[in-house]
Formats: structure tokens, sequence, C-alpha cells
């Protein structure tokens, strides 16, 4: 379903840092993607997403480049901070239904008070900021969701709460999973595979 | 406990003198375009008669009858100081709300699109802010024929070139948020982004922009007039009182001159303030002190 193939993208200061990256994620497949800090991972992950361009190579969903995908992007990304994931002018309900229509009973099951909608970002937890941040990933339209650290700062509780809600939501629409993490206990909890960046990656 | 208590009054000494500040500013804001506007509409629907010419009253100085005294055809400077500057402030908010409009769109422009539509119009800026703007604008002025026209297209192509700078810098900034990318992935178009995200953002700095423009604008219309390149010279206009004066002053007559140069520097001066208030209600960084 996604193929990265070849892919290299250096920052301005024209230090590689991804090389000649390929893999491939299946339909409904959850992968990890392991590996210490800097080491480029979130980068990929944003290449992935089409939120920065890769210098070479190519990512095509179903053969097809993500940018021919009209409306609702079937490849979403979900940043480790989620407050800088949410405009601070914005009221939570904004911001929730600024994604798509999320239906109530996901947002009880994702824990999602209704008082917090109308509230300001800056009045929620970030725990509670996280939550709000991946449901709005979540839609049956998404193919593959990509969480980058998504719970590297919540508390272990609310962090295996979080992980039972998306991934029963991943199981009912069949969506693959691309799981950015430096913890490798969780990440063999959730995915079937993992990959090593350092595997990946040829420099350095 | 003691500790505690002070603490206390400490805090709530700090945030009464902040929010006394902050409403200071407020008050001023309502109290200084009260006047401007005021002084704009007794200016422009004031009848010509007032400031008619009488050869009965010819040079006479400052007293309770001639406020700002009278000149060489007899007419009452203070009523002409009045309409001079209702027209300059006229001109001004024209010019500068224009101005900043081009300001908006080319600082959008250039910071979404990026490439060469932003090297084109960095360009511009430098052309723009490269001449000195006195000599544009009276260039601009001239070659369209002078007038309240070629002054005002004079004031709004040379004054758009610092906010178009900031516009840019501002919308760069939020271009590369991870909320602008986000909300591109669920497919909202630029157009939506720059209406939703963009705009509410920029607007406190466009807005204190604009209004710092003012005084700018209306010490640029004044000066081309005083030079003699701008409104014709049957316009009461704040300039041409002035270049006017400069023929009696060396005989003694220091009211033609002194009381509107005076005035006009007090409306520059409530604009400016207008501006910095306003700065420091809408600014977020500046909004909690």
């Amino acid at each position: 379903m996604l193929e990265v193939s070849n892919l290299e993208f250096s920052y301005d200061d024209g230090s590689p840092i991804l090389k000649d990256i390929s893999f491939s994620i299946s339909k409904g497949e959850r992968v990890a993607l392991l590996g210490p800090s800097g080491y480029g991972k979130s980068t990929l992950g944003k290449i992935i997403a089409g939120h920065m361009n890769p210098d070479k190579g190519t990512v095509l969903l179903n053969n097809q480049k993500l940018s021919k995908y009209k409306g609702y992007k079937p490849i979403q990304l979900i940043y480790q901070h989620a407050e800088k994931a949410l405009n601070n002018r914005w009221k939570i309900k904004d911001s929730l239904y600024e994604a798509w229509d999320i239906p109530v009973e996901l947002l009880e099951r994702m824990g999602i008070n209704q008082s917090w909608l109308d509230r300001w970002p800056n009045e929620l937890s970030g725990g509670q900021l996280q939550r709000i941040s991946v449901l709005r990933a979540l839609s049956p339209k998404t193919q593959l969701l990509i969480a980058d650290e998504i719970t590297a700062s919540l508390d272990t509780i609310t962090q295996a709460q979080l992980w039972n809600v998306v991934g029963d939501v991943l199981d009912t629409n069949n969506t693959s999973l691309l799981m950015i993490t430096h913890n490798e206990s969780l990440a063999k909890r959730i995915c079937s595979r993992i990959i090593q960046i350092e595997s990946l990656c040829t420099c350095t | 406990m003691k500790l505690i208590d002070n603490n206390n009054s400490k805090y709530t000494r700090f945030s009464v003198k902040s929010f006394n500040r902050r409403q200071w500013a407020g008050f001023f804001v309502v109290l200084g375009s009260l006047f401007l506007v005021i002084l704009a509409l007794v200016g422009t629907f004031m009848p010509e008669q007032s400031y008619a010419i009488d050869y009965n009253h010819k040079y006479a100085a400052p007293s309770l009858s001639y406020l700002f005294g009278t000149d060489e055809l007899g007419r009452d400077m203070f009523y002409r100081t009045l309409k001079g500057l209702a027209l300059s402030i006229k001109i001004g908010l024209m010019a500068a709300f224009v101005s900043s409009c081009i300001a908006l769109v080319l600082g959008t422009l250039s910071a979404v699109f990026g490439g060469k539509v932003d090297s084109c119009i960095l360009w511009l800026i430098d052309l723009c802010l490269g001449i000195p703007h006195i000599i544009l604008i009276l260039m601009i002025s001239v070659s369209l024929g002078g007038g309240e026209i070629g002054v005002t297209i004079g004031v709004i192509a040379t004054h758009w070139a610092h906010l178009t700078r900031l516009m840019r810098a501002e919308i760069m900034q939020l271009r590369n948020q991870p909320y602008v990318h986000v909300a591109r992935g669920y497919g909202h178009s630029y157009f939506t982004i720059g209406r939703k995200h963009f705009i509410p953002h920029v607007l406190p700095q466009y807005i204190i922009g604009l209004v710092l423009l003012l005084p700018h604008a209306i010490l640029h219309e004044a000066g081309i007039t005083f030079l003699g390149y701008g409104l014709p010279l049957d316009v009461p206009a704040i300039g041409i009182i002035l270049s006017e004066s400069m023929k009696h002053i060396s005989v003694g007559m220091w009211w033609l001159g002194f009381f509107p140069g005076l005035l006009l520097m007090i409306i520059v001066l409530i604009f400016d303030r207008v501006g910095t208030a306003l700065r420091e209600i809408l600014d977020p960084m500046r909004s909690q002190k």
C-alpha cells in the first residue's frame, strides 16, 4: 500500500539526514520506526505525510502521490507536541471539527469531555490536547496513521488508554500505522514489525 | 503566613496597576480617535465664509475674536488651519488605508508563494525604500499633475513597504507552524487557511501598522505641499499655510506659522499615541503588562 523508495533529504547545512531510504507498509499493518534521536525519524514522518518535500525519491500510496488525493488526505501525521498542532487562538471545538465530522460516540470513547469543547487550548493539559489531536487524525478516510512520539510526554496509564482506543479505531477502519518512537517495549506491544532507522540509513 | 500575605498584596498591587494601564490605553484610543473624527468632520463641513477674504482685518494678531490671527488677505487662520488639518487627515486616512491593503496582499503573496514572487516583491520593497520617500512622492505627484489625487497616490505608492515586510515575516513564520501543515492535510485550501488561520493572527499587527502609517502619511502630504509640488495654492492645506507663512515670518507675523505648525504636530503626536496605545491593547506580547 505505502511504497517509499530511494528517499533522500538534507537540511540547509547540506549534511544528509536521510539517504537512500526504501521500505513499504501493507494495508492494516502496524510498523514501528525505532531509533535514537537525531536520526531523522520525525523528518521521515513529515516527508511521508507530505509536510515536507524530499530532495530525491518518491512516496506512493496505492501507486499514487499524496498530492493527487483531494480533500482529507489518507496519510495523517500526529505531532508529538499537540499544543503546536492546534491553533491556540481557536476554541477546541473549532480545531476538532476543522478535521472531520467526529461522532460523539468517538469523543466519549477517547475520554473527551463535552465541557472541554468550549475551552481554549491553554486551558487543557498536554494529555487532554493530545487526545484531541489524535482524534482529528482518526477519520475513516485515513489509510495510514503516522504517530510521531504521540505518547512520549504522557504517563503510563494515559498512554495505555490512548493506545487502546487508537488500536480499536485502527482495527475498525483497517488503517495502517507507522509509529515513530524510541520506546522499544511500547513498540513491541503495539506493532507487528519493527524497523530500526539505522538499518535503513546508510549514512553516518 | 507573613510571606503568603506579602505575596498576595504584591500580586494584587501589580494586577491593579496593569489593569489601569490597559484601561488607560483604551481610554486614550477612544479619546484620541474621537478628537480626530470631530476635527475631520468640523473641517469638512465648515462653510467657506468662515475663512473668507476680509480686507478690513488684515494681519490681525491673535485675539479672542481671531484665535490664530489673520493673514494678508484677512482670512481667519483658526478656521483655515482646521480646514487644512481636516484635509490632511482625510488624505492621510485614505493613503494609509490603501497602502496597508497593498501591504497585506503583497506580504501574504510573498510569504505564501515564495520563490520568484517573493524575490520580485522583495525587489520592489528595496526599490521603494532605496529612494528617500519625499523625492519619490515628489516625482509621482508631479508626474500625475499634482493636486489631491497626485499627492494621495504618491503617499500610497511609498508607504506600503515597511508594513509589507512585517506582514511577510509574520506569515512566513505562520506558514511553517505544524497546525498549518495539519490543516493542509485535512484538505483545506490555502485560501481557507489564509482566511481562518493567517488573517486573524496578523490582524492586530495590521491595525497597529495602519494607525502608525497615518502620521507618516499626514507629514509627507504636508511636506510635499509645503515644497509646492502637492495641493494647489487655493486649497487651505496645512502645507500651503506653512509655506505662505514663510514670507511673513521675517516681519514678525509669527502666528501665521506657529499655530498651524503646532496643531499639525499635536495631530501627528495624537495619531502616534493612539497607535502605541492600540499596540498595548492588541499585541499579545504586550497585553499582559
